[in-house]
Order: C-alpha cells, then sequence, then structure tokens
C-alpha cells in the first residue's frame, strides 16, 4: 500500500514530470483564461467595492462605506427579498417537476426518446427569446393562461402589471427551464440497479415505498447537484426581470443582479455595484456551503458507509 | 511506406511555439502600414462613427448602408482622404458606450439623445464643441432650431456635448373618423387639457358586456417624457431650475396634475392604462393603437409615414398636446452627435469635427435626415423644408398638419425633460411610486409627496458624495 502511494507522487522519473508538464501544458489555457478574465476580475471588483469609483473619473477610498450604505438602502433589501423568494421557490418546483418528468421519461414507452427532446429542447433556447415567448403568455387579455382560465370561467390576474403576481409569474416562468435537470435525473435514474428494484418488490414494497426506499436514496447525489446549482443561478437570476418587467411593476421583480446592473451601469457607480456584487457572491457562497453541509444527512453515496 | 508520427514532444514544442507566436502577435503594438518610398508621408486619418440603424423611418432606407454608401463617399468627395468607419449601435447603446468609455476605446463620434449626454458629460467624457462652434460655426444660435439648439449646452459642466442630428416632437395623433362620428369638435391649437379629457371619455367605447373596445386616448407612457410635462402645464415644476436636486413633484401644481392623469386613467378611464393597452396583445400597442382601431387618440413623437401607410387617407390629422391651465408643453428633445474626448490622444480630432459639422451642418445631410429617416432636421433651414419633404415621400400626407410639428417649436410648447442631476438616481426612485399610482391604480398621487423628499435626500448626498458643497 505505500509502495503504491509513493509511486503516485513519485516526480522522480523523466516519464512522470513530462507527464506533469503535459497536464499543465493542458490546462494553461483554461488557466490564463481563469486568472485573466475570473480571478482578476474578481479582485479588481473586491478593490473597486471599497472605493467610490465611476471608473471615468476619479476614484475616491471610501472603505467600507458602500457595504454600510448598501446596508441602509431599501432597494438592496427589496432586491434581496425577491432574489430569495425567487430562488426558495424555483429551485424546488422545479426539482419536482424535472424529476416528476425524468421518472415518466425513464418508462418504457413509445417514442420516448422524441419526447425526451420535446422536453429539453426549450433549453437550448436564449433567455431573451423565451422571455420575449412569455410576455405574450402572461398577456393579461391575449395571452395564453388568461384565456384558458376564462375556459374555466376564471378571470386571471394582469401578471406582469401587478406587483402581486409579477413575481410568482417568473417563477412559474423558471420551469421552462428545468430540460437540463431532466437530463441528469434520468442519466441518474437509469443508473440505479434493476435488482435492487426486484429485490423490494420481492420484500413487499409497492411503487410508492420503492420510490421513497429506493430512488430517493440512490439519486440523491444527482438532486444534490442539481439543486446546488440551480440554487446558484436562481441566486444570479437577471433577464426574466430585465426583460420582461425592468425589475417593476413597483420593484416586485428587482432581483439582486438587476439592481447591481442598475447601481453600475445606469447610475455608473461601479464601486457600490462592486460591493452588492460581493454581498451576493457572499451569499451565493454561504448557501452552497450549507447546503453541503446538509448534504451528509440526506445525500447517499453508493460505496460510503451508511 | 511508413508515415512519420508527430511525437508528444514535437506536439508539445509546436503548440509552445504557436501559443508563444499568438501572444506575441496580440501583444505588439499597431504598426502602420509601410508608406510608398516616394512622395511624402501622408496618414488618413480614422474616424468611427457608432450610430443606430432605425434612425431611417423611410420605407426601404437603411441608415447604415445609407451612411456608408453614400454619406461617407460624399463627404469624402468634399473633403479629401477620411478614413470614415461605421460602428452599428443597438437600442441599449448606453451600457456598450459607458463599457468603451470605461476602457478608452469608444468611438470617435456617437449618435445618442437626452439624457444621456449630460451623463457623459458630467463624467468629462465629451469634447466641449463650443470652442470649434465659435470658431466655425460662429453664428450657430440662428442656424439651428432654436429649442434643439438650447440643449446641447450642459449648464452644469458648461460646455456644447452635442451637435443636433434630429428632432423628436411629441404630439396627439387623432382619429378624425372617430371624433366626427362621435360629434366631438377636432382639436384645435389652443383646446384645453378638459377638452382633452371630455373629448376621450366621449371616445371611448365599450362592448355589450361593458369592456371596453377603444379608449379615447393613451399619454405617452414614459414618466418623465410624458406625464411630467402635464405637471408643467399646470404651472407646476418636476425639479427646480438651479441646482437640478430638488423634486418638486410633491408640490400643489404637480400633485393637480398627477391626480388630473390618474383620474382620466382611472376613474372615467378615458385614457388608457398601460396594462390594458399591453393586454390588447399587438405588438407595439403604443404605435399600432390608432391604426387597430383601439386608440382615438394617442400621444408620440413623429410617426407620419407609418400612420400614412396604415391608416386611410383623411382619416386622421396631428394635434398640440391640450394646454393646462398655466400653458402648453410637450417634450421637444433632440436626437444628437457628440464626439468623444479620446479623439484629443487619437490625435484625429479635426477630423471628426469636421464630419460633425458636416452633418450637423450641410443642408445635404439635414435634408436627408428628412428624406432618408422621415425625422424633423436640426438644421433651420432643412427644418422648414421638412412639410414639403415628407410630403414629396408619401402623398397622403398632404392633408395632415404636419406644420403643428414646427409650430409647437417655434412656439416654445415643445422642450427638453426637466431632467435631475443624477436623473437614473431620481427615477429608481419615482418609477415605483408612479407604477403604484398608474399601473396599478393601487395608489392616491400623495404618495409622491413623501417621494419626493426622498429624491431631493438622494440627490443631495449623491452631489455631496461627487465633492459638491
Amino acid at each position: 500500500m505505500i509502495t503504491r502511494k509513493r509511486s503516485r507522487f513519485n516526480l522522480g522519473s523523466s516519464q512522470r514530470r513530462q507527464d506533469l508538464l503535459t497536464a499543465y501544458l493542458c490546462l494553461l489555457p483554461w488557466l490564463l483564461g481563469f486568472v485573466s478574465f475570473t480571478a482578476g476580475p474578481m479582485l479588481f471588483s473586491l478593490g473597486l467595492s471599497f472605493y467610490e469609483a465611476d471608473l471615468l473619473t476619479t476614484s475616491y477610498f471610501v472603505g467600507l462605506a458602500n457595504y454600510r450604505d448598501l446596508l441602509h438602502e431599501t432597494l438592496f433589501w427589496q432586491s434581496l427579498r425577491v432574489t430569495f423568494v425567487y430562488a426558495c421557490t424555483s429551485v424546488p418546483l422545479g426539482a419536482v417537476l424535472a424529476l416528476g418528468i425524468a421518472l415518466l421519461l425513464n418508462q418504457r414507452i413509445p417514442g420516448v426518446g422524441l419526447w425526451r427532446t420535446i422536453y429539453y429542447l426549450p433549453t437550448v433556447v436564449s433567455g431573451v427569446a423565451v422571455s420575449v415567448l412569455w410576455l405574450q403568455i402572461f398577456n393579461p387579455r391575449a395571452g395564453l393562461i388568461n384565456n384558458a382560465l376564462a375556459l374555466l370561467g376564471l378571470a386571471g390576474p394582469n401578471w406582469l402589471y401587478d406587483s402581486a403576481w409579477a413575481l410568482p409569474a417568473l417563477i412559474l416562468m423558471s420551469v421552462w427551464g428545468v430540460g437540463s435537470s431532466i437530463l441528469l435525473y434520468l442519466a441518474g435514474l437509469q443508473t440505479i440497479p434493476t435488482p435492487l428494484y426486484e429485490a423490494a418488490t420481492i420484500d413487499g414494497a409497492n411503487g410508492w415505498q420503492r420510490f421513497w426506499a429506493v430512488t430517493i436514496p440512490l439519486l440523491s447525489p444527482t438532486i444534490f447537484f442539481n439543486v446546488t446549482i440551480n440554487l446558484i443561478f436562481a441566486f444570479q437570476f437577471f433577464t426574466q426581470s430585465f426583460v420582461m418587467t425592468g425589475g417593476g411593476p413597483n420593484n416586485a421583480t428587482l432581483s439582486m443582479v438587476l439592481h447591481l446592473y442598475n447601481k453600475a451601469f445606469v447610475q455608473i457607480r461601479f464601486g457600490y455595484a462592486s460591493a452588492l456584487a460581493w454581498v451576493l457572491f457572499t451569499i451565493i457562497i454561504i448557501f452552497t456551503l450549507l447546503f453541503q453541509g446538509l448534504a451528509r444527512y440526506w445525500v447517499y453515496y453508493e460505496g460510503e458507509r451508511a | 511506406m511508413q508515415q512519420p508520427m508527430l511525437s508528444r514532444r514535437m506536439f508539445l514544442r509546436a503548440s509552445v511555439m504557436v501559443t508563444g507566436a499568438a501572444a506575441l502577435a496580440a501583444c505588439a503594438p499597431n504598426i502602420a502600414p509601410a508608406q510608398p518610398a516616394a512622395g511624402p508621408a501622408v496618414s488618413t486619418p480614422t474616424v468611427r462613427f457608432a450610430s443606430f440603424d432605425w434612425f431611417a423611418s423611410v420605407p426601404g432606407e437603411k441608415w447604415d448602408e445609407y451612411h456608408q454608401k453614400e454619406v461617407f463617399p460624399r463627404f469624402q468627395e468634399e473633403y479629401g482622404a477620411v478614413d470614415l468607419r461605421w460602428e452599428p449601435l443597438s437600442f441599449d447603446f448606453g451600457t456598450k458606450v459607458l463599457t468603451n468609455m470605461a476602457a478608452g476605446t469608444a468611438p470617435d463620434i456617437i449618435a445618442t439623445w437626452p439624457p444621456f449626454p449630460t451623463v457623459w458629460a458630467e463624467k468629462a467624457q465629451l469634447l466641449d464643441l463650443q470652442p470649434l462652434v465659435d470658431a466655425d460655426l460662429p453664428n450657430a444660435d440662428k442656424l439651428f432650431l432654436p429649442s434643439a439648439w438650447a440643449q446641447t449646452w450642459d449648464p452644469i459642466t458648461e460646455i456644447r456635448m452635442a451637435m443636433i442630428t434630429d428632432m423628436d416632437v411629441n404630439s396627439v395623433y387623432y382619429s378624425k373618423t372617430a371624433f366626427e362620428e362621435a360629434g366631438l369638435p377636432l382639436p384645435t391649437p389652443t383646446w384645453t387639457t378638459d377638452d382633452y379629457a371630455n373629448a376621450a371619455t366621449a371616445l371611448t367605447t365599450r362592448d355589450g358586456n361593458g369592456n371596453i373596445t377603444r379608449w379615447g386616448g393613451y399619454l405617452r407612457p414614459m414618466y418623465d417624457q410624458g406625464y411630467f410635462y402635464y405637471v408643467e402645464a399646470f404651472g407646476g415644476m418636476v425639479r427646480d431650475a438651479e441646482t437640478l436636486l430638488e423634486c418638486k413633484l410633491g408640490e400643489e401644481p404637480a400633485q393637480q396634475a398627477l391626480a388630473w392623469i390618474r383620474q382620466n386613467m382611472w376613474e372615467s378611464n378615458g385614457f388608457a392604462q398601460n396594462n390594458q393597452l399591453a393586454a390588447t396583445g399587438l405588438p407595439n400597442a403604443w404605435g399600432d393603437g390608432l391604426p387597430a382601431g383601439v386608440l382615438a387618440s394617442v400621444e408620440l413623437s413623429l410617426n407620419f409615414l407609418p400612420f400614412a401607410a396604415a391608416l386611410p387617407e383623411g382619416s386622421w390629422n396631428v394635434a398640440h398636446l391640450p394646454k393646462g391651465p398655466q400653458g402648453q408643453a410637450t417634450m421637444g428633445a433632440p436626437d444628437l452627435y457628440v464626439i468623444y474626448k479620446g479623439v484629443t490622444e487619437r490625435s484625429n480630432q479635426d477630423a471628426a469635427w469636421q464630419f460633425l459639422k458636416w452633418m450637423a451642418a450641410s443642408e445635404y445631410y439635414q435634408d436627408n435626415v428628412a428624406t432618408k429617416g422621415g425625422r424633423l432636421p436640426g438644421l433651420l433651414s432643412s427644418a422648414n423644408k421638412w412639410p414639403t419633404i415628407m410630403r414629396s415621400l408619401d402623398a397622403r400626407l398632404a392633408k395632415v398638419d404636419l406644420e403643428v410639428i414646427l409650430d409647437q417649436l417655434s412656439s416654445g410648447e415643445a422642450r427638453g425633460p426637466q431632467t435631475f442631476r443624477y436623473h437614473a438616481q431620481a427615477m429608481e426612485l419615482l418609477t415605483p411610486a408612479m407604477d403604484q399610482i398608474f399601473v396599478e391604480g393601487k395608489a392616491d398621487v400623495a404618495i409622491i409627496q413623501e417621494v419626493a423628499q426622498q429624491v431631493t435626500e438622494a440627490q443631495k448626498a449623491t452631489f455631496a458624495r461627487a465633492g459638491g458643497a
């Protein structure tokens, strides 16, 4: 065992050095890109968050003033509330729906390939195009939803023109993009060994019990991955509110990233916007770590001790 | 026969060499092409010109093609070798130009409109054109549309920010047929806000279920370009005239004006609400509402050619905005060309100014603002020809009072918007409050009183943060 470990980390051989060199050279383009276009700008924005800066004229060091100011800004809290509500509702909703559809698509049904394609198709449409499409769907008078509700004798709301309904409308719209999650769940479902289901059936488990005792535990790493990624994306939602509502009405759909964009590119306060970006980054990191910490209680990895 | 194999070592070496060469090439300074051996070295200045394609509203015309195929060669023919380069701008040009400015890569001449030039001027990104105007266009005050020319001067930084491309004027476009069918007198140059409101109510029609099938009117939906002009007509101010920092929308005349709009929008409903018009399902309900018959009148700027094409000849006309208790006011805002300050370092200032001056002050270009764009030229002599040019473009405009637009300008009724010193910041606070009143109808105009105080406080705080006293 010790010998194997030594050989694994032995850099002495010429072949080993060449392998490492090859690996690093292959990594180099990505590393250069990461340093130039991700890590560098991130560090720059961190520095910028301590300045009153417009990037056009002289910048002034203001210490933590930008962070202090945003804590006293009503719109910051409003955008935080909007972002939390969006993330905390759209992610579970999307997860449940995606899992449900994946379970259906995992059945032996005719034309399953076609169904899978149909469900994945919306994912490849650009965010702006989807937003324009949903603008029509949410149209209070001519839209698909309200016309469908009218057939049932129900009067639909004003959706994007009503501050009570605008955010729920965007949340509802978010399920449009569950195609990629469906694909991952489907892949996860197909890795679950059939003998486990057979054994459960022999033990007398019904469909529901098999789902809870076999499917969910074995799919939990996929669920964990999906939810984590979608949570990160949800915290950064921007396109829908930028294109469809501009953050309105009455700031009902003002997401943190839209607020950040307005501060940076409309009001030309890059220092303040950078502080906002770092607060958002911190929130995302905390949530991700929290979620990761909780994972040990419900995520089951095959081969790990229970 | 065995082919020579590319070994991993060779592949890596080649990769490193290619990457290194690419990096060196990317980092290398621009090398000017070698001058011909004979004769003096003459460098041709380059001028980057950024504009929108959609400035052209004449069917079949394309603003970008027209510039590259006609304007650039014509200028080069008259003024010699200048390398003019077209750069397209999108509707959301503000973000792109701002980013370019921060990077020092903004185009030399940029098409824009208020309030962008004042923002860029405050950030010291624009070339002050006043010394150039003084030298080359000493009678500029008499050359251009006065209200448009006045708006090219920034009272805060005291620089001439821009030259005028064209002028946008907001007017009431109405269906003559609808007025006549309702037995209403047609709008006159001095019709009042009461006349307007009464006409809007009378022109609003409903189906058997009480649902509105046509609204009498629709105000220009942008608060600062539409609603705020009624504040002026009612004798109020949006902000103070001196510092541009104090919001006056909480004061009595402004409150009366806003209450008048709200009443007509949410109580009589003679004016369509934004959500009602959007709900019609028309792709561009603001512009298409009149031809589609869902509006009997609509406030918007220069839309003659589309209406001439879409509405029966003689069935529609244009009118002044109504007179309020204290006068008439409407948006008259110019589209502008500015010069980015970077030209001083790029050593192409003379060429950029020469081209800009030619576009703003030559009748060839300014006449074509009307002929190719259907827009009202900023040059006074071309502006006076505008009704004739428009009627030559579409004979159906013979029965439309295009002269109303010139009247709105000469009377002083059409004027620039009352923008705040930090306008985007003010609108960040005002828009949600206005949404509550006018989009949702959930709040009374009185909420603006408190918001106005917040706006003033925020303006003053920003002013102080920027180093103001």
